[in-house]
């Protein structure tokens, strides 16, 4: 059996020890956030084949250091399915892992308004792009995001704070993907409901035409996600589950964060 | 039309928000950390006034930082998420003990005491000019024709206009029923030390402030006014007068006539001390008549301090940058096998070069792409054993290199020349190396 944490440890350790700390100096350093998420996909949905049953899995180790309303980070996913299954889905993939840095910013326009841009960059991994694990990625994201800082009082004795979202994915394939969504906050709860759909790619895997070699990497995929927060202290359990429309997995995410923050920006209202 | 559910649901949630924007709820999330004794006297969209009968006053919490704040609305923003509304006590409050401290209890529940936050320290800034006048006065003179007022029993609003229908109705009255329906609490408490920490608050790095308000403190007439409550009648009697005087050091105020304004404000708190905004403008007077005399002085620290911040920020411009461009590309170099295999070819250890690529091959012995180079590498190194022989044979199956796939092809037959292979691989190797050998020949004979 191959033994992949090595590679996997000294890229983290690596990069760690050289990339963030050395260019952080520590007053720089605002917040940090660790996390930990596991992905369980049972069911994909493939257009023109219908749902399949699978046994996918991915667990994502997440760090972030944060300088004011950027940060810099690393993701370590490991994807895996369950051995001994005859299902479908095994003949895809393979147990494999990879790492991706990954950098972001938050700018705010004003209390209504702020547009959250990041992206991640696939440093290690060898999962192809054609296979249905393929475990890490190179893309963009971009959103705008609607919310007020006093919130709604419409419903309850205490604000509610709800915001929406519209934004947009590119990976690195070229494929764009439109995303928009709306949340709802309320004493450390939150609620979300988002819709994602992609405009180009691979619209049927089993006919990829020339893209045959990235087929799950570019798939034209569609879906909602429902999601569920709850806060306590400095840490965050997130829930989602995602519904495929057209293409892509109906799958489960379960995630845990701690986020630590030692400055807190002000403004003027 | 599942399409038609996700978009119409988005929609909806967005219509849903878009629609309760208005519903502005600041005052929602503070009202249930208030304790039960405490009355809202008055609320706007703009200013929540608290009243609390033990420690007898009010609390003014307005939704942004104005000149009379108790507390004032702050936003915090936080990475990744949206801004949120939170509360910051100016000294004001904190040096009150009416409210600091365990009496703050009285008012609030601990959980909002605890999020309190603290003004932020004034960064050292020149004795500077108030605000523009038209701007403090606006508080007080005009009333917030967007907002929607909620006016509680015995909250009243006092403004110039309030004062004037006010004294009209007043001066129609039977003589009799005037002195006992005076139409402003002329005698209402006020606590003498408020406005020399107002206007501490508003400048307490610059010296000149703190200067002129020890002054303002130690002086006879602050203490004398502070305690000071005359004969009702008295004060009836001068009213017009006093109003007069008010206006027209309103109006100095407005025009930023100092001298003018502290002195109608002098007369006024001769007249009636503590009347209205009196003590407030008057230290307002005082310290803008002290920094008027030096600009230039008063400019200077902040000139230097802009310097300080703009090279301050474009330190952590650069800095961020790095952060997330430059080291983030070192690092990748650093890791990547290709970029640190090109680093040992140019500085000739191609020893170490090949051994990384033995390295990664003895991890993935399938990765295919990385036997040219190695054998291009062995090649330079002029190795001839059998574990470069099996890289050579390997590497002939790929894409090589003209020259290198000639000499590998050599190496490769004369190899199995030596031990006398002639198996179809062998045979293959051979033709190719004596195909590539007349090729040369060949190349050779125009030149010859």
């Amino acid at each position: 059996m191959k033994n992949y944490w090595p590679f996997a440890t000294r890229n983290f350790l690596v990069i760690s020890l050289l990339a963030l700390p050395a260019c952080l100096p520590a007053q720089r350093i605002s917040d940090f956030k660790v996390g930990y998420s596991r992905t369980a996909i049972r069911e994909a949905t493939l257009e023109k084949v219908g749902s399949l049953e699978i046994d996918f899995y991915r667990h994502n180790f997440e760090l972030e250091l944060g300088v004011g309303q950027a940060f810099i980070g690393l993701t370590y996913q490991y994807a895996t399915k369950k051995k001994n299954t005859e299902k479908i889905g095994n003949t895809f993939g393979k147990t494999e892992d990879g790492a991706m840095l990954t950098a972001g910013y938050n700018y705010i326009f004003s209390r209504n308004f702020r547009l959250d841009g990041y992206g991640r960059l696939r440093i290690a991994g060898e999962t192809q792009p054609a296979q249905a694990l393929y475990a890490t990625e190179a893309d963009a994201h971009l959103k705008l995001v609607l919310s007020d800082a006093d919130g709604v009082s419409a419903f309850f004795n205490g604000a509610v704070f709800p915001s929406t979202y519209a934004g947009v994915n590119v990976n690195k394939f070229g494929r764009v993907q439109g995303l928009a969504g709306a949340a709802i906050w309320w004493n450390k709860i939150g609620l979300s409901l988002a819709g994602f759909n992609a405009f180009n790619g691979v619209n049927e895997a089993l006919n990829p035409g020339k893209d045959v070699d990235k087929i799950f990497a570019n798939l034209k995929n569609s879906g909602v996600s429902f999601g569920l927060t709850y806060e306590f202290h400095n840490f965050m359990i997130w829930a989602k589950k995602n519904f495929a429309l057209k293409n892509g997995g109906n799958d489960l995410t379960l995630s845990l964060q701690y986020q630590k923050f030692f400055v807190k920006r002000r403004i003027k209202s | 039309m599942t399409k038609f559910k996700t978009f119409s649901l988005t929609a909806i949630s967005l219509a849903i928000f878009v629609a309760t924007m208005e519903a502005q709820a600041q005052w929602s999330s503070l009202k249930p950390s208030l304790q039960s004794d405490v009355q809202i006297v008055a609320e706007t969209k703009k200013r929540l006034v608290l009243y609390h009968q033990s420690p007898g006053d009010s609390l003014i919490f307005t939704s942004s930082q104005e000149h009379d704040s108790d507390i004032y609305g702050a936003f915090e923003v936080r990475r990744g998420g949206n801004p949120y509304r939170v509360w910051v006590a100016t000294e004001k409050f904190f040096n009150n003990p009416r409210f600091a401290g365990e009496s703050g209890k009285k008012f609030f529940r601990k959980s909002f005491l605890r999020a309190l936050r603290q003004d932020e320290p004034m960064a050292a800034p020149a004795p500077r000019r108030f605000a523009p006048t038209t701007e403090r006065l606006d508080v007080t003179s005009a009333p917030d024709s967007g907002e929607t007022q909620i006016e509680k029993a015995g909250a009243k609003k006092f403004n110039i206009e309030n004062v004037k229908t006010e004294l009209a109705a007043w001066d129609s009255l039977p003589p009799g029923e005037k002195k006992d329906s005076l139409p402003i609490p002329l005698n209402q408490p006020r606590r003498a030390e408020q406005p020399v920490e107002k206007v501490f608050a508003a400048s307490s790095n610059s010296r000149d402030a703190r200067r002129k308000l020890v002054e303002v403190k130690s002086g006879p007439r602050y203490g004398k006014i502070a305690r000071q409550t005359p004969p009702r009648a008295e004060v009836v009697t001068s009213y017009a007068l006093i109003d007069s005087l008010y206006q027209s050091a309103l109006a100095a105020v407005k025009k930023e006539d100092w001298r003018l304004a502290a002195f109608n404000l002098e007369k006024i708190q001769l007249l009636q001390p503590n009347y209205r905004e009196v003590v407030d403008l008057l230290a307002q007077a005082r310290v803008n008549l002290a920094s008027a005399g030096k600009p230039e002085a008063a400019a200077e620290p902040q000139k230097s301090r802009g310097a300080y911040v703009f090279v301050g920020g474009a330190i952590a411009a650069l800095g961020v940058f790095i952060a997330l461009i430059v080291l983030p590309f070192i690092g990748v170099v650093l890791i990547s096998p290709t970029a640190r295999v090109r680093y040992h070819i140019l500085r000739g250890h191609y020893a170490e070069a090949a051994q990384i690529y033995e390295r990664l091959l003895a991890r993935r012995p399938q990765r295919k792409k990385f036997y040219p180079a190695l054998a291009s590498l062995y090649l330079r190194l002029g190795r001839r054993d059998e574990a470069a022989l099996k890289v050579y044979e390997i590497a002939l199956q790929s894409d090589l290199a003209d020259r290198s796939r000639e000499e590998i092809s050599a190496i490769v037959s004369n190899n199995y020349l030596t031990k006398g292979r002639t198996d179809a691989r062998a045979i293959e190797v051979l033709e190719d190396a004596l195909k590539a050998e007349r090729l040369k020949q060949r190349k050779r004979k125009p030149q010859g």
